[in-house]
């Protein structure tokens, strides 16, 4: 353990808590997390996971920064217009905690790259805005035995789960995508974007907490809530033995990528 | 085999669906022991079923209904064997004559709870928004002026009411009481639903009072109905519930009781809505109270007649305690019950005692002592004996242990004072005075810790109710006395206020205002009579001035600010939030007071000139108290003046409770600039205007309810205090050392001085972690905040502080051995 006198004091709000303590703090920094996206939901995950010390942050998005996000991915600022998102996060989050290792993968998370780009990380976050996303990420993460954090958000509603290997997973719950067209996307519904916030920061405590090994993850349960009524709750999951990906007989044996339908990609 | 008459005493019927609710409280004890429910969620949910958590930090009340003051003497000794197992060393009987089991765990609560079932017991309702316990007059068929006996129609009611599961869901709690005859010694008038006996051509019924009760703002009962046949009661009890169910005042607990919405609606409509509500139940067709009568007779248990072992003090005691009833043959006997509290096995002998004598023999009166009835003549000696081998007072005057207290505020979250502890102050000294207090056993000497009447001062011939005094910058307990109270239908009165006293003088002014009746005897037949008399009120009164001027210093003699039976300075503010705003309103209205008087006198001289030296003495009068009034809202107990000035800057000038420009004079009066003072005599006066402004605005949890654009900082949220703060933390702190029994030699010293906290506990910790169990690690921290914390921290993490001990050099040493 060698924390230096800028590190104690850095973290010392960590430190003084009972279930972090030193010992917690240590498994933050020796942590690697991958936010597979980096828009309303990567942006406040990146930055509390930066802020809090997690040693490997890996940032997934093809993208770059859109007037249209500012309203809401807060890592990205005004005069980052037109570069990379990960080029821009990975500099704020430098401006954050010099002593979190950043690495940049400027690409989409898709059938043939993303089982490569999870295998290195303790969690993953998913931070996508598409259904298709979300299956493949489910999906990958099953195979690959990783724990993710799921999450959604939609004009004012949110909603987030945690899996790890053997518990419940997304498609326990929800099956399949919906028929393209059934559910809006955030550029036709529209999207509060302070929930992104609130979510993001939801998903950014559950991987810390899966890091320092304390507390209750929301495994087997999902948590939703609607900011317009400040309602919370959150309803008890089980894992699905007709799970078309970790059932007794799943359907889905491999990774594919279906049809995308998004805020970002449908507008490029 | 214990012998029945044909009627014998049923105790009220339990819902069918107990069990069921058992099991439903007992998934909410178990989530809460798993840390699954909160503190409050499971308030929710126990209160209701009479359990209440005592001040002792997890432990717990249940509350047993008796209804009518009924107990069987198999039921009371299942309760002393469940309190043997499950609670305290005794069980305790309550001024609403219910018998409670104390310092119960978490962990038996649902055991209790079946345990009790087993015995046709249940405490479901003895707590809560609920209607609670069903009271009778106590010797309720056996008195000679009673119409009929009420018991078996309280005990019938409380059976019909406790299945109806609005009855759990009040606006507040919900009291019904019977009385026999109009002596209303059921105190029906008294209540939220009071019916006396009447017997009108030749029909059996009852004249209804409503919406009284004892308590902060106490009422007495409307007359509601003049008569009502016996036929009727569960139509009036279901009319006045449901009118409750649906207009009582849900938002604020302290307005919600019966009374508050008879005040608010009054009288004429309150009785619209009645009547509305009553016509509707009619319609229902309910079919009326199932009531049978119960038999007071004589059940000879053929046991062997004994000889008393001590005539002369048998002869003593009959007279003392034991009464014929109308029934011939027959006896109903006091046992005292000092504060209502009997040993388990004491509690067990009599039961065993009793139980050959069937099961109509037992009840519980509202003075918390015991009235056992139903004992043929010819046993009497045996009660006698078996008393004196098991009770150790049970024959001295009755009023020593007559007098009743409330729980006090050891075990009740509201009280003020000690109200027991200054009770059993007041019977020791009663017992080794001289004075003839068989002459006085009548009388109603009744004392409440706060201004709730659980001790039933309102009723009291000599009364006393728990208040914050202040003696300089000390606040010390103290009683407001109440004099001279009547009950009796249509002529009931409360007990009017004489005077107050410091808590440390009660057992004085009490013996001195029996030694005055005594000497008085001649004139009243009765003590009561004295206290309603003037004379009475104007000699009490003269006593409370004279005691009140007597009382010394802080410096000359401490016990008078300690409370009875306790040797911690007396405090209001280290108590939570709303648990003692009584006593908090106490000390705010007593500086408004200083306030008023000192504007009052200054305003005097600017009109008709004066003394410049005394415009300076009120002008900082005027300063200091406006400075100092509303720091008990934020718990905050100044020990001097420099104190009040600096809480005030930082908890209402730095917050914006008062605008900064305020600062300038707050610093000429710390500084004792009164001369410059003089000249911002508008700005004093301003002040004292904000925080007359303030309080007024003030709600009961001590929360300031600023109007829009009032507050200086908009988004600034004034909360409410909680926990102690750490002004008396560091008292604690200077005791010089504490040492554990183990000494070691330290392995490892690290030296934290000039490390400002939290930091010197986060290297703490660092150190720590380097270490193996059981290793040894020496610290050293500064004087004041980093001594009052870290070690604390150190412990609570599991580690184990052996020693701390301040050096020569004013730091410490703190010796932790890790976990």
């Amino acid at each position: 353990m060698d924390f230096n006198e800028e590190q104690l004091e850095r973290y010392s709000r960590h430190i003084i808590l009972q279930d972090v303590s030193i010992e917690g703090q240590q498994k933050i920094m020796e942590g690697k997390v991958l936010i597979i996206g980096m828009g309303g939901l990567g942006a406040p995950v990146a930055l509390y996971l930066a802020a809090a010390g997690v040693g490997t942050l890996g940032l997934v998005d093809g993208d770059v920064v859109d007037l249209s996000n500012l309203q809401r991915q807060v890592i990205h600022f005004t005069p980052d217009v037109g570069k990379p998102k990960v080029l821009s996060a990975k500099e704020k989050i430098a401006q954050i905690n010099p002593d979190v290792k950043v690495v940049t993968h400027q690409e989409l998370a898709l059938a043939n790259n993303i089982a490569d780009l999870i295998k290195d990380y303790d969690f993953i976050i998913d931070g996508t805005d598409n259904f298709p996303a979300k299956f493949l990420v489910n999906d990958a993460c099953v195979f690959g035995k990783k724990p993710f954090s799921h999450g959604g958000i939609l004009r004012f509603d949110g909603q987030t789960m945690t899996h790890v290997p053997g518990e419940a997973c997304y498609r326990c719950v929800f099956g399949f995508a919906p028929p393209l067209n059934a559910v809006p996307s955030c550029s036709q519904a529209g999207v509060l974007g302070a929930i992104a916030g609130m979510l993001g920061t939801i998903q950014a405590t559950e991987a810390l907490k899966f890091l320092v090994g304390k507390g209750e993850l929301l495994t087997n349960r999902l948590l939703v809530f609607n900011a317009l009524n400040m309602n919370f709750r959150t309803v008890n999951l089980k894992k699905n033995a007709n799970c078309p990906v970790c059932g007794d007989n799943p359907s889905i044996t491999e990774l594919r990528d279906e049809e995308q339908k998004a805020c970002d990609i449908t507008q490029r | 085999m214990i012998k029945k008459s044909a009627n014998a005493l049923k105790t009220h019927t339990l819902p069918d669906n107990l069990g069921d609710e058992i099991n439903v409280l007992e998934t909410y004890v178990e989530r809460f022991k798993k840390d699954d429910l909160s503190l409050m969620e499971f308030k929710v949910q126990r209160v209701p079923f009479g359990v209440y958590e005592q001040r002792k930090k997890d432990t717990y009340m249940i509350r047993i209904r008796c209804a009518g003051a009924c107990v069987r003497p198999d039921q009371l000794k299942k309760i002393a064997e469940i309190s043997q197992v499950h609670g305290a060393d005794y069980i305790h009987l309550t001024s609403r004559q219910e018998i409670q089991l104390h310092y119960v765990l978490v962990d038996s609560i649902v055991p209790v709870m079946w345990e009790l079932k087993a015995a046709d017991l249940a405490s479901r309702g003895g707590g809560g928004n609920t209607v609670r316990n069903i009271m009778a007059q106590e010797d309720a068929g056996i008195a000679e002026d009673e119409a009929f006996d009420v018991t078996p129609y309280a005990i019938e009611l409380t059976s019909r009411l406790v299945v109806e599961p609005d009855s759990w869901n009040l606006p507040r709690k919900f009291k019904f009481a019977f009385s026999g005859s109009s002596d209303d010694r059921g105190y029906a008038t008294l209540h939220d639903v009071g019916y006396i006996a009447k017997i009108k051509d030749g029909v059996k019924g009852f004249t209804v009072y409503v919406a009284g009760g004892m308590g902060a703002k106490a009422m007495l009962g409307n007359l509601l109905f003049d008569f009502i046949p016996d036929t009727e009661v569960y139509n009036v009890a279901k009319a006045t519930k449901n009118l409750f169910y649906k207009n009582g005042n849900r938002k604020n607990k302290h307005a919600s009781r019966l009374r508050f919405l008879w005040k608010q609606l009054g009288g004429d409509e309150f009785k619209r809505i009645f009547f509305e509500e009553y016509e509707a139940v009619k319609k229902e067709n309910y079919l009326p109270l199932a009531v049978k009568d119960i038999d007071n007779v004589g059940i000879d248990p053929n046991s062997d007649i004994e000889q008393p072992a001590d005539q002369k003090d048998y002869e003593l005691w009959k007279k003392r305690f034991v009464q014929s009833q109308r029934q011939e043959g027959l006896n109903a006997i006091i046992l005292p019950i000092h504060l209502g509290h009997v040993d388990n096995d004491k509690a067990i002998k009599l039961a065993e005692f009793l139980m050959p004598f069937g099961e109509n023999v037992i009840r519980i009166r509202k003075d918390q002592n015991f009235l056992i009835r139903n004992i043929m003549d010819k046993y009497l000696p045996n009660l006698y004996n078996m008393l004196k081998d098991t009770f150790d007072n049970f024959n001295r005057p009755f009023i020593i242990d007559k007098v009743l207290a409330c729980a006090g505020a050891s075990t009740c979250q509201l009280g003020i004072c000690l109200s027991p502890g200054a009770a059993t102050a007041t019977k020791r000294y009663l017992e080794t005075c001289d004075l003839d207090l068989d002459a006085v056993s009548d009388a109603k000497v009744n004392i409440s810790g706060c201004p709730n009447s659980c001790g039933q001062h309102h009723v009291a011939d000599l009364g006393f109710f728990g208040k914050v005094a202040r003696r300089g910058d000390k606040v010390h307990p103290a009683y407001n006395v109440l004099v001279g109270s009547l009950v009796k239908e249509g002529e009931t009165e409360f007990a009017q206020k004489v005077g107050e006293i410091a808590a440390r003088d009660m057992p004085f002014i009490t013996k001195a205002v029996f030694k005055s009746y005594l000497g008085k005897r001649a004139k009243y037949e009765t003590f009561r009579d004295y206290m309603r008399s003037d004379e009475g009120k104007e000699d009490v009164k003269a006593l409370c001035v004279k005691y009140k001027s007597d009382i010394p210093d802080y410096e000359v003699d401490k016990n008078y600010y300690l409370d009875w039976g306790t040797d911690k300075t007396f405090s209001v503010a280290e108590r939570g939030k709303g648990e003692c705003s009584a006593g908090i309103f106490d000390l705010i209205e007593s500086d408004l007071g200083h306030i008023q008087q000192a504007k009052k006198l200054l305003e005097e001289i600017n009109e008709n000139g004066g003394d410049i030296g005394q415009k300076q003495t009120l002008l900082r009068d005027v300063i200091y108290y406006s400075a100092r009034i509303l720091l008990i809202s934020k718990a905050l107990e100044p020990q001097n003046e420099k104190e009040v000035y600096s809480y005030f800057r930082e908890h209402f000038i730095n917050t914006g409770l008062i605008a900064a420009s305020f600062d300038e004079i707050i610093k000429l009066a710390e500084a004792g600039d009164f001369k410059t003072l003089i000249e911002k005599e508008d700005q004093v006066f301003a002040l004292a205007d904000r925080l007359k402004y303030l309080y007024d605005v003030m709600d009961s949890a001590f929360r300031y309810k600023l109007k829009e654009g009032d507050s200086l900082h908009n988004d600034k949220v004034d909360f409410i205090p909680v926990v102690h703060q750490a002004a008396s933390a560091s008292a604690k702190a200077k005791t010089a050392s504490t040492t554990a029994t183990k000494t070691a030699d330290p392995a490892l010293v690290k030296d934290f001085r000039g490390v400002g906290c939290p930091m010197n506990f986060v290297k703490t910790k660092m150190e720590l972690a380097k270490l193996k169990s059981k290793d040894i690690l020496e610290i050293w921290l500064d004087d004041g905040q980093p001594i009052e914390n870290v070690p604390g921290s150190v412990r609570e993490e599991g580690h184990t502080v052996l020693e701390q001990q301040k050096t020569d050099e004013g730091y410490w040493s703190v010796v932790i051995e890790k976990q």
